[in-house]
């Protein structure tokens, strides 16, 4: 596979990941592949609200080891699961 | 209808009594102190307002038992207080609590306190998470003005645990420092303790202050924040002044909800400028959690009687740990630590809640007691909708499935648990039964009263479930935010736009019912509210053989007269009443009033001294909604056309006996 | 050209800006069948509470989105806010399926005109024209105020608020909106400014970014869509659900560009760009390009488009001063020394 490829992979990967824990732990009523990933988490897109925010802090602590303090980088990686996941790979340094 | 206070009892985070509650606050002491009952390690914030002589760890897990005692001790030395002479089944008491989810049913918690405190009128729970106690005051109010009760102790206990702490700690609310009410830095402090007033029609005595009104409303915005513009919390105090008969010019003293939170204290103090106009820079408004923390739902009880203590003594409460304001705050926040001198002719108490609850209580000086005020008619009120979802599961999922995703009843029913989901179909239901729709005003004029007995079951094991696989500090917050009876009740009405008077109460298995009697005598005796549903709600997924009946039933009471031919005899709730949990002889008396002893039918237990053409008990086993089923099978009985009044009666073994009187009139 | 669009965006991004809604077809729904009307034609259940706005689509049968749309519930009838498609066309689609309605269907740019405030203080400004307790108003909420009637949308990462008023107003209106501004340092600002923002938020804009075989599958719109319901294009979204192929990524260079162009990954042609344009904040190009969904994710690098050698983002691709702006604690004047962050991460 080229480097190209193996860095999809991993995004795919993670993606999937994702998906997977936002339905399980915020009870979306969605397939997993219903949720893009440049989608607006909350507000309009996918009706996410502060109380859900509070449970993706969680969600990112004990799944990912990613512990987040500043409540303002918090909001802009919530934007949606793309952010998320820039958070996850800078915080864990992966690709 | 007003109330002369003539007697106090408190336990807070100073200690036993409220003579010990006026010295430290005089003293200017601090109640709120580093935790020792649990470990705080997983935790940035490590001070509440824990009552001191219970702040060690043998009381780590206590369970209900240390609300008991804490609000037997306060209930105690207000009886005391009072000289209470009334006979105990014409002492009511009505608790103020906000968790829901105690190893005792919250009813069950309720009965132990009027047991041992000799009250053995009726008994009702309310359970409206921050505003519990302060609600809990309005219904003693409703009480006395019906004659259930000569007597009511009313106001409210909560105590803290770990899983509250970690639970407002998860929701990022916490100050680690002693909270500072419309200061820096944002965020609150929990608190705990326990609160009466004893309430009674006329002043004997000592008694120094009246109860003048009081005012409820529902934001309809979110879970946990409030509404920014603070419209719901000044419906909420409008509506008091109104139903006090007092103006808002003479109200001299705000005792601000004041959790010192960012969202919070900005939308309290909008709401006072709109309520008190170009006054409110001028009116001293201050937050009693600065010292006592936050005392969940004993918080109003126990804030109004730091309110009255210091007027007794002509002073008001400070705001502590006050360093400089926060913008949008009130000028005047009577930073200190000490208690203010001041001349108060009226003082206006806030609380607000979880699920949008606001709650305001008006005070005024005994001589007000019986100053005439300007009533509103007792207004009639009609059943013209029902609505109903259960009792067998597969039919909820179904039934409530559908009717949450047709248009026209709400918008994504993701996130909601089942208890939420019948209650909202049911409400829906209730409402297109009468082919209502809430538009321009109606929302505002609308409200939502329901029983209920348990937090939902499905909520409680997910908040376990994370706890479990996550630990304590990362307890999920949404299901924290659940445990509170009042949490489906409020999201119900976010769903539906529902935003006048809303509360939630428990009377064991006649919580349905009870729920009904006080929309009923809100409406009636009100002007405040047009319509309200009224109703019961179960949800229990994790007993096989539940001995509860799952499900939602709800009614919808109004005012107006229903205009438009619905096909058969119009059903006006014709009477009510409301008595101890051994007196339905007397609860049938109150509701009946003078009319013949004989009714078409009676539907639930036994009606002494009734003679009836049909009984019907149904299958009820237990739960709000069976005893609110009890009243839908009454009012579509008497819809059939062929039967002209039904009595609906609560079952024994509830904490309350209740009897609902129904008459079928043509139009 | 450049600089002054530069601007334009940037008073968008840091204070108020006003801008006309002639792009906005408008149009009233009346009847008792309109909730049902509007039901049959919406991928998504239309929540029919008063003063609540669903951001929905306007789909044909083959599921490619003709139209965005607001569906705002007003009692018992109903605005339509749609961009991409003409009020005509829009009545004509649906009148088409409201059989047996009791429907009726008005344009109102006749007699109607929309302008649009945009813009991180754009709510503290709506609050001197209106009430500060607009502030309480929710997103995707709308009410009727005082000579016009406010929604509170949005489409470019700011506070937005689209205003529809009488057209013998819009004058008056217009001239309140500037005064008050001046203390906003108010800009009147251009379509195409709003369509950069846009596109640097990737909030999808159906006058340029719409093409055949293009889906809500493929456009990341599914969110606007339900499965599970009966609409003009659900039976094509299903066939096409498993086996689409392709999806819409955010590409960004440091070289221009441009529309149509191949995009080239590992050698090969992966897709094209199906909509650029120049990022006046970020300082570089922006695209939103369909390409093969193995692809298609962002953090990404190595892409050749043009001469340009690009990489992929997540969106939105700026952060928004909106997002940290709090009314309850912020205010326009005192945005100097409120400490936020810039508007692009280093």
């Amino acid at each position: 596979m080229t480097d190209l490829e193996i860095r999809s992979a991993a995004r795919a990967a993670m993606l999937d990941r994702l998906r997977g824990l936002l339905v399980v732990h915020l009870q979306l009523g969605r397939d997993p592949d219903e949720l893009d990933p440049d989608a607006p988490l909350f507000g309009s897109g996918l009706g996410l609200d502060s109380l859900d925010a509070v449970e993706l802090v969680v969600c990112l602590e004990s799944e990912f080891g990613v512990r987040i303090e500043d409540p303002v980088a918090l909001r802009h990686s919530f934007r949606s699961l793309n952010k998320m996941i820039d958070l996850i790979s800078a915080t864990r340094g992966a690709p | 209808m007003r109330a002369a206070v003539t007697g106090m009892g408190a336990v807070t985070a100073f200690g036993r009594g409220t003579a010990r509650l006026w010295d430290a606050m005089a003293a200017g002491e601090q109640g709120i102190r580093r935790i020792e009952r649990f470990s705080t390690g997983p935790f940035d914030v490590q001070i509440a307002g824990v009552v001191p002589d219970r702040n060690d760890p043998r009381w780590a897990d206590p369970g209900a038992s240390l609300c008991i005692e804490l609000a037997v001790d306060a209930a105690l030395e207000a009886c005391r207080a009072a000289g209470l002479a009334a006979p105990p089944d014409r002492i009511a008491l009505v608790l103020g609590s906000s968790l829901g989810d105690h190893d005792l049913p919250i009813h069950e918690v309720t009965r132990r306190i009027a047991d041992a405190i000799g009250a053995h009128g009726p008994r009702i729970t309310v359970s409206t998470a921050c505003t519990s106690s302060s609600n809990a005051l309005g219904i003693g109010l409703d009480l006395l003005e019906q004659d259930a009760a000569d007597a009511v102790i009313a106001g409210g206990a909560d105590t803290l645990s770990q899983m509250v702490l970690a639970g407002f700690h998860r929701l990022g609310v916490l100050s680690h420092l002693p909270c500072a009410p419309f200061s820096h830095p944002a965020g609150t402090t929990l608190g705990e303790g326990a609160g009466f007033l004893v309430l009674e029609r006329s002043a004997r005595g000592a008694a120094r202050h009246a109860v003048l009104g009081y005012g409820l409303s529902s934001d309809a915005y979110h879970e946990t924040g409030p509404d920014p513009s603070g419209a719901g919390v000044a419906r909420a105090m409008r509506s008091a002044l109104g139903h006090a008969g007092v103006a808002a010019e003479t109200i001299d003293y705000v005792n601000a909800h004041g959790t010192g939170t960012a969202a919070g204290d900005p939308a309290e103090w909008r709401a006072l400028r709109h309520v008190l106009g170009a006054r409110a820079d001028h009116v001293p408004v201050s937050s009693s959690k600065s010292f006592l923390g936050h005392a969940q739902g004993a918080a109003g009880v126990l804030e109004l009687i730091a309110t009255l203590v210091a007027l007794d003594r002509g002073a008001i409460p400070p705001t502590r740990n006050f360093a400089g304001p926060r913008p949008n705050s009130p000028p005047d926040p009577v930073a200190g630590d000490r208690p203010r001198p001041a001349h108060v002719r009226h003082a206006l108490c806030n609380s607000a809640g979880f699920g949008g609850a606001n709650c305001a209580v008006v005070v005024g000086p005994i001589a007000e007691l019986d100053r005439p005020v300007a009533r509103a008619a007792i207004r009639p009120v009609f059943v013209t909708g029902l609505g109903a979802v259960g009792p067998h599961r597969r039919d909820l999922e179904a039934r409530g499935a559908a009717l949450a995703a047709a248009p026209g009843i709400s918008g994504d029913p993701r996130g909601l648990d089942a208890m939420t989901r019948f209650l909202v179909a049911a409400a829906g239901q209730a409402l297109a039964d009468a082919g209502v729709r809430l538009r321009g005003a109606m929302p505002e004029r609308s409200g939502l009263v329901i029983g209920t007995t348990r937090v939902s079951r499905e909520s409680a094991d997910a908040l376990q479930r994370s706890i479990d696989d996550r630990g304590v500090r990362q307890l999920s917050g949404p299901m924290f935010s659940r445990m509170v009876l009042h949490a489906p009740v409020g999201a119900c009405a976010k769903q539906l736009a529902l935003k006048g008077p809303m509360t939630t109460i428990s009377t064991g298995d006649a919580s349905g019912l009870t729920a009904i009697a006080v929309a009923a005598h809100l409406i009636a005796a009100r002007d405040d509210l047009d319509r309200a549903i009224a109703g019961g709600v179960e949800e229990d997924r994790r007993d096989p053989e539940p001995r509860t009946i799952e499900g939602a039933v709800t009614a919808l009471l109004v005012t107006e007269p229903p205009a438009r031919a619905q096909g058969g005899p119009r059903i006006r709730l014709a009477g009510w009443g409301l008595a101890g949990p051994d007196d339905v002889a007397r609860a049938v008396r109150a509701a009946r009033g003078d009319a013949a002893p004989a009714v078409d039918l009676v539907v639930g237990g036994a009606a002494p001294g009734i003679a009836a053409r049909r009984r019907v008990a149904p299958e009820a086993r237990g739960g709000a909604a069976a005893s609110a089923l009890g009243f839908a099978i009454a009012v579509a009985a008497l819809r059939r056309g062929d039967l002209h009044s039904a009595l609906v009666v609560s079952e024994p073994g509830a904490s309350i006996a209740c009897a609902l009187w129904l008459v079928a009139e043509d139009r | 050209m450049t600089a002054r669009l530069d601007h334009e965006v940037r008073a968008l991004r840091t204070a108020t800006t006003l801008a006309a809604g002639d792009h906005i077809a408008c149009v009233r729904v009346r009847g008792s069948g309109a909730t049902d009307a509007i039901d049959r034609v919406s991928p998504r259940p239309a929540f029919a509470r008063a003063g609540k706005m669903t951001h929905t689509l306007v789909l044909d049968d083959d599921a490619r989105p003709i139209a965005d749309l607001y569906a705002c519930c007003d009692e018992d009838d109903w605005f339509l806010l749609a961009e991409g498609m003409p009020a005509p066309a829009l009545i004509e689609h649906v009148r088409a399926r409201a059989a047996g309605l009791d429907v009726a269907l008005d344009d109102l740019s006749p007699s109607h005109a929309m302008v649009t405030l945009n813009g991180p203080y754009a709510w503290e400004l709506l609050g001197e024209l209106t009430t500060p307790d607009v502030i309480g108003l929710p997103y995707l909420g709308f009410f009727h105020a005082d000579g016009f009637t406010c929604f509170r949308g949005g489409k470019t990462g700011e506070y937005g608020y689209d205003l529809l008023v009488e057209r013998d107003r819009l004058g008056a209106l217009r001239d309140q909106i500037l005064t008050v501004g001046r203390r906003f340092e108010l800009a009147e600002i251009s379509l195409a400014a709003l369509e950069i923002a846009q596109l640097e938020n990737l909030v999808w804009n159906p006058r340029r970014e719409s093409a055949p075989d293009l889906t809500p599958i493929e456009l990341q719109l599914q969110w606007r869509i339900r499965y599970d319901r009966e609409y003009p294009g659900a039976a094509a979204l299903h066939r096409r659900r498993r086996v689409a192929e392709r999806r819409a990524v955010l590409l960004c260079a440091d070289r221009e560009l441009a529309d149509g162009a191949r995009v080239v990954a590992d050698g090969r042609d992966i897709g094209g760009v199906l909509h650029a344009g120049r990022s006046p904040t970020r300082g570089d190009w922006l695209a939103i390009a369909i390409v093969e969904r193995a692809l298609a994710h962002a953090g990404l690098a190595g892409f050749e488009v043009g001469d340009a050698v690009a990489r992929t983002l997540s969106a939105p691709s700026i952060d928004n001063r909106s997002l940290l702006v709090d009314p309850q604690r912020h205010a326009f004047a005192t945005r100097d020394t409120d400490g936020f962050p810039p508007l692009v991460r280093p």
